[in-house]
């Protein structure tokens, strides 16, 4: 079973991602949405060692040219974050949701959407024509689950 | 929806740059080189078609019998363009008695032979003036940076006796009004593109610069 996690305290600029115990590079976007009722997208889009743009599932697709760098944040650094684990083999009935290494139960949606901002580049003159139009991305940090209680009410909380 | 604002203006400018001026106003009718508050000859109204104007009724302009002289025959006649003038006392009148005067003989292509009298007023336009009349124009006095951009072409008419008097152009306020506009617009646009690039630079590198950001996964 492949598993991925996602460091961090609710800013971009300190949130990690692992997969398989690596701390990978290169991410512009990762979408994690999994329900109860079947649905099970767990995206990563990153920018590959030769440059171009990928978007992977990360449990049934194999991530290429990702590029990978040393764990960033030390053991207490660590310690003032919140991690997110999903170990699956990308089917819902094998999926497991740790938070900070607890297995977490009775979710009824796992609910993840990091982007980072896109610097907005030049159109050149094709710009001035209206032949391209670059819409600049907002930076955007959604992380959270939906829990079913004892009592049957649906309780939203915030990962990060 | 402003860039698209500013292109159009800007064309539209640059179009209005590139055709020369004296052009237009030989093809106006009215009033010639056009700069000097837009007055028309001939009492006619300002800006309004000279077939509608009282110009046919002027004495000066009335066409001549003999061949040769009279404002179409003059513009015929003339190698170097420009003859924007139905009399001498058109010039005269604005500009003064010229200050020097002298007749030349000039030989066209066909071997006829004509007589100019040239009239000089002392200014940068003498010398755009016999430029014009060597019958070669350098290529950069087209262009804005060299005076003769700035000055209509020579005028000439037809004189009573056959010759043909030329006077020298005019400076066109209306072609340098239009050229700092033009200039203004391209140094407008250069300064926003230098501005943005400024921009994403300092995003991207205060990004990139942030230490947390190192350790990010994210880019």
């Amino acid at each position: 079973m492949a598993e991925f996690s996602i460091e961090g305290n609710g800013r971009i600029e300190r949130t990690a991602l692992y997969f398989n115990g690596q701390q990978l590079d290169g991410m512009r976007e990762v979408f994690v949405n999994v329900t109860e009722d079947g649905e099970f997208d767990v995206l990563l889009m990153y920018t590959g060692a030769d440059g171009q743009s990928y978007t992977k599932n990360v449990f049934t697709d194999y991530l290429d040219n990702i590029r990978t760098e040393p764990p960033g944040f030390s053991e207490e650094e660590a310690q003032s974050m919140n991690l997110l684990t999903v170990s699956s083999d990308g089917t819902l009935e094998s999926t497991i949701v740790l938070r900070n290494n607890e297995e977490q139960f009775g979710i009824v949606r796992l609910y993840v959407h990091i982007k980072a901002p896109s610097v907005q580049e030049s159109g050149g003159l094709r710009s001035w024509f209206g032949g391209m139009k670059s819409i600049p991305e907002r930076a955007e940090f959604v992380a959270e689950i939906t829990y079913r209680e004892d009592n049957g009410e649906l309780t939203v909380e915030s990962v990060f | 929806m402003k860039r698209i604002l500013a292109l159009i203006s800007l064309l539209i400018v640059l179009a209005a740059w590139v055709v020369p001026t004296d052009v237009l106003a030989q093809r106006r009718g009215g009033s010639f080189g056009g700069s000097r508050g837009g007055r028309s000859f001939g009492r006619s109204t300002r800006g309004a078609p000279r077939s509608f104007g009282g110009t046919r009724t002027q004495p000066g302009s009335k066409a001549p019998s003999q061949p040769g002289a009279g404002f179409r025959s003059s513009s015929s006649k003339n190698s170097f363009g420009g003859s924007r003038l139905s009399r001498s006392t058109d010039y005269t009148s604005r500009y003064g008695v010229p200050r020097r005067t002298e007749t030349r003989t000039f030989t066209g292509a066909n071997g006829t032979r004509s007589n100019y009298v040239i009239n000089q007023y002392g200014g940068m336009g003498d010398g755009f003036m016999m430029g014009y009349m060597l019958g070669a124009v350098p290529w950069y006095w087209s262009m804005p940076f060299h005076p003769a951009f700035y000055y209509s072409r020579p005028y000439a008419v037809v004189n009573s006796d056959g010759s043909t008097g030329v006077y020298p152009g005019t400076f066109q306020w209306g072609t340098l009004i239009l050229s700092l506009f033009v200039i203004a617009a391209i140094g407008y646009i250069v300064y926003v593109w230098i501005r943005n690039k400024r921009r994403r630079l300092n995003f991207a590198s205060a990004y990139n610069s942030n230490d947390d950001a190192r350790k990010s996964s994210f880019m």
